[in-house]
């Protein structure tokens, strides 16, 4: 008589992202070397260093002033927190810069770094990690610019902005778990990459940079590809902590933080299976 | 207890016409999609001891370096088990992650993190590091400002510092100049005599004759052979024969011309000898046999034991089977670890064989003067072949067909003693000259 079944244990996926975090954090010292070598590749050897992660949102905002506020005559709305429309465009455009230049640079980093992973033993789940962390060093610079044109403008900061972290941390788990995917996917279909930056232009007028929420209410097909939108959540809730206009809503912070971990978890679960892969494709 | 063993592996590409099949089947999804299949690897089984050395030879595109790939870790097999027991260093790449922009010192860690090596272990091994380079003041500077040598001095001394159980070595030796390679090979003596396990992918058979406990050889994903390095190698030039003379033409390149240097004798005065003593491996084609190989002092007495200095003969005889427009008599001297030592035949020596006619029968004595090589046991391997020098195809070789040993009345450093005259000179007041009356 049977006392019992033989049953193959099958691991719970949580399980399985949970060890594949933890060999991700055995892995520090690495990431630490990556995100250095990252950072000054990117500096050493030009003359101007970090000046230049400084110059390219300050050219964006200026550009798009220019066409928006001054040829086209758009004012922000009260409501938003200010009426400065570079103010304005700065707190929606820096998460949205963040996320796609951390999600454009992923998207070639495992070919990129081909022969690592075809000639040592190496975990290439850090490329993408890696490439956020630096990328957040420019985010910090960038924030700290924000926060000089706020004390400037408006003379003061509201009590709200300490909640920006909350919304940056998971920026952050949305935009690895969507590097994950995109590198992973880059190594098999080279169009990836190319298909990824007509996503982003779509994807970036599709978030309320220039706009808020508020304002596009009689476009209901519109405010539910809002709602659709992580993104659309963290540049919003940005804006709203910065400008220190209300509190953000709960409902939509818990909404983010569903979306959020679900393609964290995702990515990361699909990058883990399919990276053995790699090696046969590179 | 074997730190590597490796049963059945086997390890099958897909090449897929669209990529999209490919992740498709990555992900799970892609049954049905049309694919050819191509095995690097079948059914390959081996096991190795702590502390032995192993090289693996073949042809291009055998399955050597997958076979790295897959002991390294980097790579998953589809078949079969490998297990390998101990801290891996892959130097599979000179210098897979240095980055150009970056200086040496940076590189170093960089790599050595990639190695798996925190910071205060490297910064212990830095200095050996730096000392093996010998780049000096370079350290500091970009990698881009290498010269090639300083870049592959640098990777290999990061790569062996790492202090590894396993070194997995893919061809990266080959690539240096003489004073990188000999700086290599002594380097892998030190961590064999370490007590390392050592695997050697190579195209340097004598690497893997002087170096390697043992070898395989590999062929088209197959283990063809597993053995002492000189029979592997030596069955591996057998292939490599095989295939050229499958490769198709010789060319009749030199036909004619140079003088043909064998007066006709009546076949009962010939001077022949009909035995082989050992036959260890004999590959051809069958055009030729060698009937027999022999060694003799100069008054024609066989010898098996000799000194350096000797004057010898080495008297080979060959029948020709079919015609052969270019014959060429000769043989190989090797000593006991399977290196070549020297080799001499008709062509070589210029003094080429007119044309053989099917059922001729041919001797070469090649008058030879024994250099006072160091003592221990050589072997002679005859052989027949059919072409020039550089284009010829074997009709019969035979390895070590006979073997005989070299004393020495004097210590011999190294392989031989050279012939030398030495010189003194000194600046020393000359002694009081003593009384030798």
């Amino acid at each position: 008589m049977p006392v019992g079944q033989m049953i193959q244990p099958i691991k719970a996926p949580w399980i399985i992202f949970s060890s594949f975090l933890k060999k991700i954090y055995v892995q520090r010292g690495l990431i630490r070397n990556f995100v250095i070598r990252d950072l000054r590749s990117r500096y050493v050897g030009s003359f101007m260093g970090f000046f230049w992660s400084v110059i390219h949102p300050i050219v964006l905002v200026v550009s798009y002033t220019f066409v928006f506020a001054v040829v086209f005559k758009i004012r922000p709305t009260p409501l938003s927190g200010t009426t400065n429309f570079p103010l304005f465009l700065f707190c929606g455009i820096l998460p949205w810069l963040f996320f796609s230049d951390t999600l454009v640079r992923s998207s070639t980093a495992i070919i990129d770094n081909s022969n690592l992973i075809t000639k040592t033993l190496f975990p290439s789940e850090i490329l993408p990690l890696s490439i956020l962390i630096s990328g957040l060093v420019n985010h910090a610079i960038g924030f700290g610019i924000l926060l000089i044109m706020l004390l400037w403008i408006e003379g003061g900061v509201s009590v709200y902005i300490l909640l920006v972290p909350v919304y940056l941390f998971f920026l952050m788990l949305f935009t690895l778990g969507l590097s994950w995917l995109v590198s992973s996917l880059n190594v098999f279909v080279r169009d990836v990459s190319q298909i990824l930056s007509v996503i982003l232009t779509f994807w970036f007028w599709f978030t309320p940079i220039f706009f808020t929420p508020d304002q596009i209410k009689y476009l209901k097909w519109l405010q539910i590809l809002l709602r659709m939108n992580p993104l659309a959540y963290v540049v919003s809730g940005y804006r709203d902590c910065i400008l220190g206009m209300r509190m953000p809503e709960i409902n939509s912070l818990l909404i983010l933080a569903a979306s959020s971990l679900l393609i964290f978890i995702f990515g990361g679960l699909f990058f883990r299976h399919i990276k053995r892969e790699f090696v046969d494709v590179l | 207890m074997p730190v590597i063993q490796v049963r059945n592996l086997s390890k099958l590409y897909r090449i897929y016409g669209k990529p999209w099949d490919k992740l498709r089947e990555a992900v799970g999804l892609g049954q049905g999609a049309t694919h050819k299949e191509f095995w690097a690897l079948q059914d390959i089984t081996f096991e190795m001891e702590a502390g032995s050395t192993l090289g693996v030879i073949g042809q291009n595109g055998s399955g050597k370096s997958t076979l790295l790939q897959i002991l390294a870790g980097i790579m998953r097999q589809t078949r079969g088990d490998c297990f390998v027991a101990g801290k891996i260093s892959a130097l599979l790449e000179l210098g897979s992650g240095f980055n150009p922009e970056f200086s040496g010192r940076e590189n170093v860690f960089m790599n050595g993190a990639i190695l798996g090596l925190d910071t205060n272990e490297m910064k212990e091994r830095f200095d050996e590091i730096a000392r093996f380079a010998e780049i000096g003041s370079f350290m500091e500077q970009p990698v881009k400002t290498y010269s090639s040598g300083m870049f592959m001095r640098l990777a290999f001394a990061v790569a062996v510092n790492v202090d590894p159980d396993i070194l997995l070595v893919d061809e990266a030796l080959a690539v240096g100049d003489l004073v990188f390679q000999h700086r290599c090979m002594h380097r892998m003596n030190q961590l064999r005599a370490n007590g390392k396990t050592i695997v050697l992918v190579t195209h340097d058979l004598m690497a893997v004759t002087k170096f390697c406990d043992r070898a395989l050889l590999l062929d088209s994903g197959r283990l063809l052979e597993d053995g002492k390095p000189d029979i592997v190698v030596q069955k591996y030039h057998a292939l490599i024969f095989e295939r050229e003379r499958k490769y198709g033409e010789f060319g009749m390149e030199g036909a004619g011309d140079g003088d043909s240097t064998a007066p006709p004798v009546p076949k009962e005065d010939m001077p022949l000898v009909r035995s082989i003593p050992n036959i260890d491996h004999r590959f051809g084609n069958g055009e030729a046999s060698v009937l027999g190989i022999e060694l003799m002092d100069e008054n024609g007495n066989p010898v098996r034991e000799t000194f350096g200095g000797k004057r010898l003969l080495v008297r080979i005889s060959v029948e020709f089977h079919q015609d052969v427009a270019q014959p060429i008599i000769g043989y190989t001297l090797r000593d006991r670890l399977g290196v070549d030592i020297s080799a001499c035949n008709t062509s070589y020596a210029e003094r080429h064989l007119p044309p053989a006619g099917k059922g001729d029968l041919f001797t070469s004595d090649f008058w030879i003067t024994l250099p006072h090589i160091a003592p221990g046991s050589y072997s002679l391997s005859p052989a027949a072949a059919k072409g020039s020098i550089s284009k010829h195809d074997m009709c019969d070789w035979i390895d070590n067909a006979l073997v005989f040993s070299v004393n020495s009345a004097s210590l011999i450093y190294g392989v031989l003693k050279m012939p030398t005259e030495v010189r003194n000179y000194t600046s020393a007041r000359s002694p009081e000259p003593t009384q030798h009356q």
